[in-house]
């Protein structure tokens, strides 16, 4: 599926989605530049935590908004499906990576690394899917 | 008998994940102890160190076959809203705590609450998905 082919709402759901990771994106960027240059401390530096994570948990409320919407029953399967292994990966790595961290000693990766390997795989997934379709 | 699920599919995830968890345990105790009494070296200690990830990568699986397998439409969609919920709610808490950990000295969160806090909330999530169809 293509650009052109993608309708009013779906269009409208792909830019309010990639709006919303360019903000979680542009936001931890922010986080990290106040943190280094004015090293808040107490209950400001944990609310000031909480800021990059907002855009993303409305990443969550699109994608249900969208999937909830979504008249294609097609497209819709698609984007589950793709969402759904995406979750799988994430959750796969995840579990390895955590008893190789606790009985190797190894260092973690930072957590935003989930939320990447999440959005890279469900859209690779989904891709896959709907050109495999055509 | 009554705590048993109704559908066919619901029953076979449950005899599929109940030896897969009695797995789990085996598979953590005989790591846990091979790493204390054993001491073991090279390959072996990324093989053992896996080991107990090997379930619960099954259990993952096991709800995707249950996905597949089960014809109820509405329960499979409750348990498709759930998943996603459970993931959109663990990596939010990952990338929050991932950034207090990183600005505010939070103490350090081992990775396997990614995928504990994925279960958490999408058990939490459910009855409230439901309620929406009542």
């Amino acid at each position: 599926m293509f650009n052109k082919d993608l309708s009013k709402f779906q269009r409208r759901s792909v830019q309010l989605f990639s709006s919303s990771i360019i903000l979680t994106a542009f936001l931890t960027v922010m986080v990290r530049t106040w943190f280094k240059d004015y090293h808040p401390t107490g209950p400001f530096a944990w609310l000031l935590a909480f800021v990059p994570a907002l855009p993303f948990v409305g990443t969550i409320v699109i994608v249900f908004r969208y999937l909830s919407q979504e008249k294609d029953e097609f497209i819709r399967a698609q984007v589950l499906l793709a969402l759904l292994q995406g979750a799988f990966i994430t959750l796969v790595i995840t579990v390895v990576y955590s008893y190789l961290q606790n009985f190797l000693d190894i260092k973690g990766p930072p957590a935003m690394f989930y939320v990447d390997i999440f959005l890279i795989v469900s859209m690779f997934a989904l891709r896959f899917h709907l050109r495999s379709s055509q | 008998m009554q705590c048993l699920p109704a559908t066919k599919a619901g029953r076979r995830y449950i005899y599929r994940l109940a030896p897969t968890m009695a797995l789990y345990v085996l598979f953590l105790f005989l790591a846990k102890w091979s790493f204390h009494h054993l001491h073991p070296t090279g390959l072996t200690v990324y093989l053992l160190a896996i080991l107990p990830a090997l379930p619960l990568v099954g259990s993952l699986a096991i709800v995707g076959l249950y996905i597949a397998e089960e014809s109820d439409e509405f329960e499979r969609s409750i348990l498709v809203q759930s998943m996603l919920w459970g993931l959109g709610g663990a990596l939010s808490i990952g990338t929050i705590w991932g950034s207090l950990e990183d600005f505010a000295d939070a103490p350090h969160l081992s990775t396997f609450y990614v995928f504990l806090f994925f279960w958490i909330f999408m058990g939490i999530s459910q009855p409230f998905i439901r309620m929406r169809y009542r």
